[in-house]
């Protein structure tokens, strides 16, 4: 894994509770096949409280998305870079 | 037999099917391509059940067979609490090596080899899937992580077959 953005809704939808928790995953690892968001439903018996949307993408694949040329659906936009832990100063 | 499907639990039903027929061959002496192929597409209608079932957007998802290696490890983390960090690579080296059985998904060139069709190989020899060892892939599912990588789209399946609702 080499970075971790939040994906924002359009409009006000953040502000809904309802609204998954969208992270967009740049993975080295991964396949070249596109943006495919999958929605993971809350369970909160297994203790997962909140829906989450996971979106991974290669890194070649993160170039296309800043150029356009590959695009978020339902008008989701980049957001912050979440911090990698292992970097941060003790 | 005749019970009505939506098109999530459809789907599930065909993955168990196809399931059951993978477990049926892997004792048996027939060639890889034929057992591989069985679990191709299983992986590939238990990922789009899913899929289907949570209202992922995707206009490509009745006609493209490369939905394992993206979700399917996810699907799988998502419903089984506490998978190591070395099965979970091992998920994801085996989900992708299983969506390249299919034909139409070759990495751009690079991965000709399929469990259907006749390939022609880097040196320029026609390959035939009955005569091939698949040696990678059949390694990847016989190793402990592989057989844990069955159990849970074994699970997976019946999870979304019993309790459509929650899934």
């Amino acid at each position: 894994m080499l970075e971790i953005f939040r994906i924002s809704a359009a409009g006000n939808a953040e502000a809904d509770p309802k609204e998954p928790i969208k992270l967009l995953e740049i993975n080295a690892d991964t396949s070249a096949t596109g943006i495919l968001p999958i929605y993971l439903p809350a369970l909160p018996d297994k203790g997962i409280t909140f829906p989450s949307v996971i979106v991974e993408i290669t890194p070649q694949e993160s170039v296309q998305l800043r150029a356009n040329a590959l695009t978020l659906p339902n008008g989701w936009t980049i957001g912050d870079l979440i911090p990698n832990p292992a970097e941060c100063p003790q | 037999m005749n019970q009505p499907f939506d098109w999530p639990s459809a789907f599930a039903a065909q993955a168990q099917a196809d399931l059951a027929i993978w477990e049926h061959l892997s004792s048996m002496d027939v060639p890889q391509c034929q057992k591989l192929h069985f679990l191709q597409m299983t992986c590939e209608k238990l990922a789009k059940a899913f899929l289907l079932k949570e209202r992922n957007p995707s206009p490509s998802l009745h006609t493209s067979h490369a939905y394992i290696a993206k979700p399917l490890p996810r699907i799988l983390e998502h419903f089984q609490d506490r998978i190591s960090k070395s099965d979970q690579k091992h998920f994801r080296f085996l989900a992708r090596e299983i969506e390249l059985l299919a034909p139409s998904v070759d990495d751009n060139g690079k991965r000709p080899d399929n469990c259907e069709y006749p390939w022609m190989d880097a040196s320029g020899q026609i390959r035939v899937p009955a005569e091939h060892a698949f040696v990678v892939i059949v390694d990847l599912v016989t190793q402990p992580a592989g057989r844990h990588f069955i159990k849970l789209v074994k699970n997976c399946i019946r999870e979304l077959l019993a309790t459509p609702e929650q899934c």
